[in-house]
């Protein structure tokens, strides 16, 4: 599979990353003069949103999850869920990481949310989310809508567009016209970066090619993640941290962001969602991995510093997974799911969106969250709110979807 | 199609309709199972197909199979597509590769994966699903801009309804219905799911006959002047790269025509005009003709028994083999695999290659054997200032790597 498993992110940036003797933090960024960036996060695998957003005031939620249920919000019991409204509670283990943001209204959710087609294979829903034509057009590998998001904030087609991705492939959704810088950030199989010397002789051979600073822009972030990635491993005895977890990767991607500005628009994906077995409630293997990814977000916002406050994050995945626990106390493949928005000048601690009934009968096919809050139209109001997209720019980005203004930026 | 390749489909629906007769956990069990022998089918049919691609380097038949299926894509994450993939590509697309168009477009057509994978097995009389009929007329045929009307799309399903998967309850025929019923393997023709009607696609009038008004609508796209220009542009792009000359693209749609889609006659065509004119400039590879020609290269004739490697290259450089999930296949432009995290993954999996070699070969082999072998003296002939004195200054091993990294090895 290209997926990749849970997120290995190593980044840092002790000083300026100058590439091809152009410090990154001087080179303008696309952001439609907003200084606006966005951070996308995809839940590769289907995350169960009714572990995450836990909607304790519906006894049909207990009935249908007899031993994967999240307990009702109840102050003396650690494994309860954690109230955020009348209806809705929040997994215990996000709780340290994400209650406070929640508190300081920069945090929201969106439940009954996601994609107008119904597909259960995961690899064609993530692509389809990512390309993001219409439910009913034929799917296209051309080009995904950050792509073309960025096309329409005005980045030049060649290089240091403003996109990153910290993937290994490039992914859909910033497959496109222009040009987005991309790394895993994991080292090279056996362990060892692009050395110097043989560095030095990959750029002799490009010097004078029209490819020449694409290959110094490629190098210079994967030293960049190579260096960071030795100089952990060497201090791993001493961190805190478990190394590879998603807290550590992603606080570095904040602190990276932080130094270049440049890039506005930002990928990182986690696997590791798909529990169709052993799932567990308040503890358990979604309870860790949750608890990473909170701890990676709060990390992310953390290492991003000041600029916080002109940053979203979005959380999404390809779908929901199953309203009712299966044989094996996991949960099947879904439909509805639920997106966070989080960000300094996010208008959170609220539940927003269109919110349906979860009443036997209110199932999609008797069996899944209904979508009602389409994903395409709830992120291009974000990218409208944010960048002041005219119609023609969003029908751009997201053909056909008729934007959401939720409130949330 | 041949026996043991049509085996995994009907195995997989047996399997599949026996599990969905167990209850509960057993059910999802049982379910699991099948997938789990679905993808495990689909991962050895990748690697007996990398084998015989690297073996066959150069080969007209195996690389127009790549574009043929790419061109054909289907996705084996869908459903039973997977357990049909096998049986598609070897059945369908191979035998076909070089011959004519039409018997690849019927082939493709009346093929389970498809079927299944373009939703065509449900689009029934009253019914109708257009998503494969779209795709026939946008994708496989006409193109785009090829001058069909949505009432083309429409009419275009009614003549394909009923075409679909054998039932799996075993059906009584009316003698009527005996006469008009086509059953091949998985395959069948229900005429019970089909509109009789008369259709008018294009222009040209379809009269309502079962069965073989699939072979008169095959006919009637392969005839279409906007098929040969879309197919002949394709295979120029695939021949002869980025940005084809048009005096190529006109004559290759001519050949098609005037051998109503014979295909071997066509690329003989575009391989003669590109003698002439090959454009203005070379293309980028993409990331498979980048990892074959790399291997193709360091293996120097002998065989690579080893694929699991080359896979995770493929996957690592977004193109996997057989992998893409959407109709319209992989970009067939260089241009749009570029990227500078592209580049920088090329550099490190050369280095890996070049680390592995004795492993994916099953036997030593000494980098200074490897530089003296023929095909690595005419690429290091042919490389420009920069790259040789790079080369000139680095051990053997890195020579090798440094080779298939170099600019000059990233074009075609």
């Amino acid at each position: 599979m290209r997926r990749r498993g849970f997120l290995r992110l190593s980044l840092g940036c002790a000083g300026g990353l100058v590439v091809g003797g152009l410090p990154w933090r001087l080179l303008a960024a696309p952001t439609g003069g907003s200084g606006a960036r966005v951070v996308l996060v995809f839940l590769r695998g289907a995350y169960d949103a009714l572990s995450v957003l836990v909607p304790y005031s519906e006894p049909f939620y207990y009935e249908a999850r007899p031993n994967i249920a999240l307990g009702r919000p109840d102050r003396a019991s650690p494994d309860a869920a954690l109230s955020l409204d009348g209806r809705w509670a929040l997994h215990p283990s996000l709780g340290d990481a994400l209650m406070p943001l929640w508190q300081a209204g920069q945090l929201a959710f969106v439940p009954f949310s996601g994609t107008g087609f119904v597909s259960r294979s995961h690899f064609q829903a993530q692509d389809w989310v990512e390309f993001g034509q219409a439910p009913d057009a034929r799917p296209s590998s051309s080009d995904g809508f950050l792509n073309r998001l960025l096309a329409r904030l005005g980045a030049p087609a060649a290089t240091r567009s403003g996109g990153v991705s910290f993937t290994q492939t490039m992914p859909p959704v910033f497959q496109g016209k222009v040009q987005v810088a991309n790394s895993p950030l994991t080292l090279p199989r056996g362990g060892r970066g692009v050395e110097a010397d043989y560095e030095s002789l990959l750029l002799r051979m490009y010097s004078g090619h029209p490819l020449e600073e694409t290959v110094r822009d490629g190098l210079g972030l994967r030293r960049e993640i190579t260096r960071e990635i030795a100089e952990e491993m060497q201090a791993a005895s001493r961190e805190a941290l478990p190394a590879g977890s998603f807290a550590l990767e992603a606080g570095r991607v904040g602190k990276l962001l932080h130094e270049h500005p440049g890039y506005s628009l930002a990928f990182v994906d986690v696997g590791g969602w798909d529990t169709h077995a052993g799932q567990g409630a308040a503890q358990g293997a979604l309870a860790n991995r949750l608890n990473g990814l909170g701890d990676g977000l709060k990390a992310l916002a953390d290492g991003l510093g000041p600029q916080w406050e002109k940053t979203v994050v979005v959380v999404i995945s390809e779908f929901g997974r199953t309203f009712r626990e299966n044989g094996s106390r996991g949960t099947d493949h879904g439909h509805g799911s639920a997106i966070w928005v989080l960000g300094g000048s996010v208008r959170g601690g609220a539940i927003r969106g269109e919110q349906g009934g979860l009443k036997p009968g209110d199932l999609h096919e008797d069996r899944d969250l209904p979508v009602l809050n389409e994903y395409r139209a709830v992120l291009g109001g974000i990218f409208q709110k944010l960048y002041g997209l005219r119609q023609d720019d969003l029908t751009e980005v997201f053909p056909g979807a008729s934007v959401l203004d939720l409130g949330l930026v | 199609m041949s026996e043991d390749q049509r085996e995994p489909l009907s195995e997989y629906r047996r399997r599949r309709a026996a599990a969905n007769r167990l209850q509960g956990e057993e059910r999802r069990q049982e379910k699991l199972a099948s997938l789990r022998a679905r993808n495990e089918l689909v991962r050895d049919f990748v690697a007996l197909s990398l084998r015989r691609s690297l073996r066959s380097a150069g080969d007209d038949r195996d690389a127009l199979g790549w574009f043929w299926f790419n061109h054909f894509n289907v996705f084996w994450g869908k459903g039973l597509v997977g357990a049909a993939l096998p049986s598609y590509v070897e059945d369908a697309i191979r035998p076909n590769a070089l011959e004519q168009f039409r018997d690849l477009l019927l082939a493709t057509m009346l093929h389970p994966a498809m079927l299944v994978y373009l939703d065509n097995e449900r689009n029934t009389v009253g019914k109708t699903n257009e998503n494969y009929a779209r795709e026939l007329l946008e994708l496989h045929t006409l193109g785009v801009n090829g001058g069909y009307s949505q009432a083309d799309v429409q009419e275009t399903a009614r003549v394909l309804t009923g075409f679909g998967l054998r039932s799996l309850r075993p059906i009584k025929w009316s003698a009527k219905e005996q006469g008009l019923v086509v059953e091949r393997g998985e395959f069948l023709f229900n005429p019970r799911g089909h509109d009789f009607g008369d259709k008018r696609v294009l222009g040209q009038t379809i009269a309502g006959a079962g069965y073989s008004e699939a072979e008169t609508l095959a006919d009637l796209l392969v005839a279409h002047p906007a098929t040969a220009r879309h197919v002949a542009g394709r295979l120029c792009l695939f021949l002869v790269g980025d940005e084809p000359p048009q005096g190529v693209v006109d004559a290759a749609a001519k050949t098609f025509t005037s051998t109503r889609g014979n295909i071997a006659s066509t690329v003989a065509t575009i391989r003669e005009a590109a003698k002439q004119d090959a454009g203005p400039s070379r293309s980028f590879k993409d990331p498979y003709r980048w990892v074959l020609s790399s291997l193709t290269l360091l293996a120097g004739g002998r065989a690579i028994e080893d694929v699991r490697p080359v896979m995770r290259w493929l996957r690592a450089l977004g193109e996997p083999l057989y992998g893409c999930t959407t109709p319209d296949g992989y970009n067939l432009s260089g241009k749009h695999w570029l990227s500078a995290g592209q580049l920088t993954q090329r550099f490190e999996i050369a280095r890996e290659m070049v680390g592995v070699l004795p492993r994916l070969l099953g036997q030593p082999v000494g980098c200074k054997d490897l530089l003296a072998s023929d095909g690595v003296k005419r690429l290091v002939a042919q490389l420009g200032g920069p790259s040789s004195a790079a080369l000139a200054a680095a051990p053997p091993c890195e020579r090798l790597a440094l080779m298939l990294s170099s600019p000059e090895f990233m074009y075609w």
